[in-house]
C-alpha cells in the first residue's frame, strides 16, 4: 500500500511540475550567460597567440555576454590535451577554448597520440587572424631569392616538432620548390627556431606570418615566399609561391600548393564542446563577431601580432567550420603525403 | 646612449612607476612564497595591465617576474620548500643551517645574495647591450652542448662524497628526462599512450616533492617537534650575520652572479641550470667542501647569486632579439606586444631608454625587495619554531598548489608525492637529491643538443672556437682538485 502511495504521489508532482513549466518560456540564451561563469580552455601554453588572443577576449567576453571567462592553459601534448578535454566536455554552453586550427588539424591527420577528438565534430563560433606560411631567411644571409635556394646544396632547414605545422609546410615548400634540403626539427619553439636562422645553425624555416612579421619588420629575415596561391596584405612585396616558382603542370604539387593555401590554414577559432544546443551557438555566433567591429579589439590584436589584421581575416562561424571540414575531408591524401614528407625530408 | 640612460633612470622615479615597481616586488614576493610562479602570476595578472602606458605595465611585470626567487629564497630556507625551481639548490644548505637554528643567518645569506646578485646582473646587462648579439649568435648547437656538458660536469661535484651514488642519481634524472616527446626523431618515450606524461615531467611537481616533502618526511620520521631545534634569540644580528657572510665570501657571490648573469642570456637553459652550476662551483672552489649539505652559508650564497642574476640577461636577450629566453619571457613578451612594444633590435635602437626603464628597473626591485625581506626576516624566521603538526598541513598545502598550478593537473600531486618518496629513500640511504635534479633539466637538452650537433655538423661538431673555449672549463672543472692540490703544496715552499 506505501508503495503504491509514493509511486502516485511521484506521479503527481511530476505532473504538477509538467504543468507549471508548461507555457513558460525557455530561457533566453542572453539571461542564461548572465552572471555565470565560463569555463574558456586555452591549448596552448601562456604567451603563445592563442592564450595571448584569448586573454584579451576576457573583458570583451564578458561586455557582451554577462559571464565571466575562467582562463585554463590545457596545452599538452601541442594542444592535443585542449581539443580532448573539449570533446569530452558537456555543451552546456559555459564550456569553450580557443585554439590554433592548424595544429588541431594536424595532430589529428597525422595520428598524434591521443588526439582522441573529431576537429569536424566541435562546433566553431567564429574565428581570427586566418594566416598563412611564410618561408624566411636570414636578411645578411647568401639566399636573396627562390633561384638562390634552388641553387643551394645540402640545405639545413629547420622546424619544432616533425608532425607540426612548421615541419610539414618547410618540408611542403622542399617538395614544391625541389629544393636539395633536409629538416632538422625538435627545436622548442619559433623563438629558438629564429635564433637558429641568424646563427646560420639553419637556412630558414616556414612560419605562420604573425610569428614571421616582427623579424622582418625589423630587418632580421627576408621572406622569400608565402605558401599559397597569393600574396598576403601585409606583406604585399612578398611573392607568393606560385609567383616566385612555377610549378608547371605538376598535379601533385598543384594540389599540396592548394592544400596549404584553401584548407592548412592558420587561424584562432573558438570553439565548443559537439553537440552544443543550436540556440546558443547561434547567440555566441551573433556575439563574437561583434568585436570585428570594436575598435579597442582591433587595435589590441593589431598590436599583438604587429600587422594590421583585415576583416576578410576574421571568420563567421560557418566559415571557420566549413575550412576545418572541408580539410578533414581530404585528411587521408594529407596523411600519405605528410607521413611520406616526415620519411623523405627529415635529417 | 647616456641620455637615455638618465632618461630611462628618471622615469624610473616618476610616482606611477615607483608605485608599479613597488606592487610588483609586493606580489612577486608572496608568488614566490607561495610556490605559485613566476609565470602563473604574469598570465593572472597580464590581462589587467596591457591598457596601461608602457613604462607603468612593463616595469610592473619585470618587478614581478624578477624577485619571485627572492620570495622563493625564504620559503626555501625556512621550509625547505623551493618557492621556484630555481630556488631548489639553495634548500641543500639553507634547511639544514634553519635546522641548526642559524634560519637567520640563512635568510640574510639568501635574500642578501640574491637581492645583491640581482643589481648586480643589471650593471652586466648594460654593460653587455653594445656586444650582446655576437656572444649570443655565437651560440649554436656545439656551443649549447658543450654548455650542458659543463654543466653535467658540476655532477661529479655535487657526488663528491660518494661518487657512484652520485652517478647513479644523476643518471637516474637523465633517465626520467628522456620521458616525452622527443622532437628530433618525433619518438613518445616512455609516456604509454598518456597525454600527461608527452611534455615530460614538470618540473615544479619534482623539485616540491623531492625537497620539500623529503624534508618533511625525514622530520616525522625522526620525530622533530620543531624545524629549528635549537631555540635562539630572534633578531636583526643574526640576520645581518649572514649579510656579512656575503662579504667575506664576496668573490664567491661575485662568481655565481656572473655565471647566473653568463647562463641567463644563454636562451633555452636559464636559471634552473645557473643555480646548479652556480652551487657545484661554490662547492667545487670551498675550503670546506665536506661541510656543503649539511648548511653551509657558501651553499645558500652561490645559487642564490645566480637564480636572481639570471633574470637581467634573460630579459636582455628577449628585448634585444625578440626571442624569449624561457616560458616566463615569453609571456612577459605577450605583455610587451600587447602594450605596443616590440621587442626586438629596433627595441634597443629606437627605444632604449625604456630598455634601460626596464634594466633599472630590476636592480631596484632587488634592491626593495631585499631591503623589504629582510627587514620581516626576525619575525619570519619564528616559523622555525612552529610545531610540525601545524606546519605540516601549510607546507603540504604550498607544494600540491604549487605542483598543481604549472599544468592545473592532479597528477602533478601524484608526481610530487612519488618524488617525495623517491626523495626520502635516496636521502636515507645517500644519494645525492641534487645531482639527480641536474640530470633532470640537463638530460633533455643533453641529448637534444648531442643529436642536433651530430646531425647538422657531423662528428667534429665541438671543433668551433666557442666549444674549445668551454670545453677547456669542463677540463678546468674535472683538473681542480688535482690543481688545487698541486697549487696549495707548492705556495708552502714558495713562501
Amino acid at each position: 500500500m506505501k508503495s503504491l502511495v509514493a509511486v502516485v504521489c511521484f506521479f503527481m508532482v511530476t505532473l504538477s511540475c509538467a504543468v507549471g513549466s508548461y507555457g513558460q518560456e525557455p530561457v533566453k540564451p542572453a539571461a542564461f550567460y548572465k552572471g555565470k561563469n565560463i569555463d574558456f580552455t586555452l591549448n596552448e601554453a601562456p604567451g603563445g597567440d592563442a592564450d595571448l588572443l584569448g586573454r584579451l577576449l576576457g573583458p570583451h567576453v564578458k561586455e557582451h555576454t554577462g559571464a565571466t571567462p575562467i582562463f585554463t592553459n590545457r596545452r599538452s601534448a601541442g594542444g592535443v590535451e585542449g581539443y580532448v578535454y573539449l570533446s569530452k566536455a558537456s555543451p552546456d554552453g559555459l564550456t569553450m577554448g580557443i585554439g590554433t586550427t592548424l595544429p588541431m588539424l594536424l595532430n589529428k591527420i597525422t595520428d598524434a597520440p591521443g588526439a582522441i577528438y573529431d576537429p569536424d565534430k566541435f562546433g566553431y563560433i567564429c574565428s581570427f587572424l586566418r594566416v598563412r606560411n611564410v618561408f624566411i631567411v636570414a636578411a645578411n644571409g647568401p639566399y636573396k631569392t627562390v633561384a638562390d635556394l634552388k641553387k643551394a646544396k645540402k640545405l639545413v632547414l629547420g622546424a619544432t616538432s616533425p608532425q607540426g605545422n612548421l615541419a610539414l609546410a618547410t618540408m611542403s615548400s622542399i617538395k614544391l620548390l625541389d629544393l636539395d634540403a633536409k629538416v632538422i626539427t625538435g627545436t622548442k619553439g619559433p623563438g629558438p627556431l629564429l635564433q637558429d636562422i641568424l646563427s646560420g645553425e639553419i637556412a630558414g624555416t616556414c612560419l605562420p606570418m604573425q610569428l614571421a612579421m616582427r623579424g622582418i619588420r625589423d630587418g632580421n629575415y627576408r621572406a622569400l615566399f608565402t605558401l599559397a596561391n597569393e600574396r598576403f596584405s601585409a606583406i604585399p612585396d612578398v611573392p607568393s609561391l606560385k609567383e616566385a616558382y612555377t610549378i608547371g603542370e605538376n598535379e601533385e604539387k598543384k594540389e599540396l600548393l592548394a592544400m596549404w593555401d584553401r584548407n592548412l590554414v592558420m587561424s584562432q577559432a573558438i570553439i565548443t564542446p559537439p553537440g552544443l544546443a543550436k540556440e546558443k551557438l547561434d547567440f555566441l555566433r551573433e556575439i563574437f563577431p561583434k568585436l570585428k567591429g570594436s575598435a579597442q579589439f582591433r587595435k589590441d590584436i593589431d598590436k599583438l601580432f604587429a600587422f594590421h589584421v583585415d576583416d576578410a581575416d576574421f571568420l563567421e562561424g560557418p566559415q571557420a567550420e566549413k575550412l576545418v571540414k572541408d580539410a578533414m575531408t581530404k585528411a587521408g591524401r594529407m596523411k600519405s603525403l605528410f607521413l611520406q614528407f616526415i620519411k623523405e625530408y627529415r635529417l | 646612449m647616456m641620455d637615455a640612460f638618465l632618461q630611462g633612470t628618471a622615469t624610473i622615479f616618476q610616482p606611477m612607476v615607483f608605485l608599479s615597481i613597488l606592487v610588483g616586488v609586493a606580489l612577486g614576493i608572496s608568488v614566490g612564497v607561495t610556490a605559485i610562479g613566476g609565470m602563473v602570476a604574469c598570465a593572472l595578472f597580464l590581462p589587467f595591465v596591457y591598457q596601461l602606458p608602457p613604462e607603468l605595465a612593463l616595469s610592473f611585470l619585470v618587478a614581478l617576474t624578477s624577485v619571485v626567487f627572492t620570495g622563493g629564497s625564504i620559503t626555501s630556507v625556512l621550509l625547505g620548500v623551493p618557492g621556484t625551481a630555481p630556488n631548489a639548490a639553495t634548500v641543500i644548505d639553507g634547511f639544514p643551517m634553519a635546522q641548526k637554528g642559524e634560519a637567520g643567518r640563512a635568510l640574510g645569506a639568501a635574500i642578501g645574495s640574491s637581492m645583491f646578485g640581482g643589481m648586480a646582473s643589471v650593471f652586466f646587462a648594460i654593460a653587455m647591450i653594445p656586444v650582446l648579439k655576437p656572444i649570443v649568435l655565437s651560440f649554436r648547437a656545439p656551443e649549447m652542448f658543450m654548455v650542458i656538458l659543463l654543466g653535467l660536469s658540476f655532477l661529479a661535484i655535487m657526488a663528491a662524497g660518494s661518487p657512484v651514488k652520485g652517478m647513479i642519481s644523476g643518471l637516474l634524472g637523465v633517465l626520467l628526462a628522456l620521458i616525452g616527446f622527443q622532437g628530433v626523431s618525433g619518438v613518445y618515450r616512455f609516456t604509454y599512450g598518456s597525454t600527461f606524461l608527452s611534455d615530460g615531467l614538470d618540473l615544479n611537481g619534482v623539485v616540491l616533492g623531492i625537497f620539500a616533502l623529503t624534508e618533511m618526511f625525514d622530520m616525522i620520521v625522526k620525530g622533530k617537534e620543531t624545524i629549528s631545534m635549537e631555540v635562539r634569540k630572534v633578531g636583526f644580528k643574526s640576520v645581518f650575520q649572514g649579510v656579512k657572510d656575503i662579504w667575506i665570501h664576496k668573490w664567491l657571490w661575485l662568481r655565481c652572479s656572473v655565471i647566473g648573469y653568463v647562463v641567463g642570456i644563454i636562451p633555452a637553459i636559464g636559471g634552473n641550470a645557473a643555480m646548479f652550476v652556480a652551487y657545484g662551483h661554490a662547492k667545487q672552489t670551498s675550503k670546506r667542501p665536506e661541510q656543503f649539505g649539511k648548511g653551509c652559508v657558501e651553499g645558500v650564497i652561490g645559487p642564490e647569486s645566480a637564480n636572481n642574476a639570471s633574470s637581467a640577461g634573460d630579459l636582455l636577450t628577449t628585448m634585444a632579439f625578440g626571442i624569449p629566453g624561457s616560458a616566463v619571457m615569453a609571456l612577459l613578451m605577450g605583455g610587451f606586444l600587447l602594450v605596443g612594444v616590440t621587442p626586438g633590435p629596433v627595441m634597443i635602437k629606437d627605444n632604449l631608454p625604456l630598455v634601460f626603464t626596464l634594466l633599472i628597473g630590476i636592480a631596484v626591485a632587488n634592491g626593495i625587495a631585499g631591503i623589504i625581506c629582510l627587514l620581516i626576516a626576525p619575525q619570519l624566521i619564528k616559523i622555525s619554531f612552529i610545531r610540525i603538526d601545524y606546519l605540516f598541513v601549510v607546507i603540504s598545502a604550498v607544494v600540491f598548489i604549487g605542483a598543481f598550478i604549472g599544468k592545473l593537473s592532479l597528477l602533478d600531486l601524484v608526481v610530487a608525492t612519488v618524488f617525495g618518496v623517491l626523495g626520502y629513500l635516496m636521502k636515507r640511504f645517500g644519494y645525492s637529491r641534487e645531482a639527480l635534479l641536474l640530470g633532470l633539466i640537463l638530460g633533455e637538452l643533453f641529448e637534444f643538443y648531442l643529436t642536433r650537433s651530430l646531425k647538422i655538423f657531423g662528428p667534429t661538431f665541438f671543433m668551433t672556437p666557442t666549444s674549445l673555449v668551454i670545453l677547456f672549463f669542463i677540463i678546468v672543472v674535472f683538473a681542480y682538485p688535482w690543481l688545487k692540490d698541486a697549487f696549495s703544496r707548492r705556495s708552502p715552499q714558495g713562501a
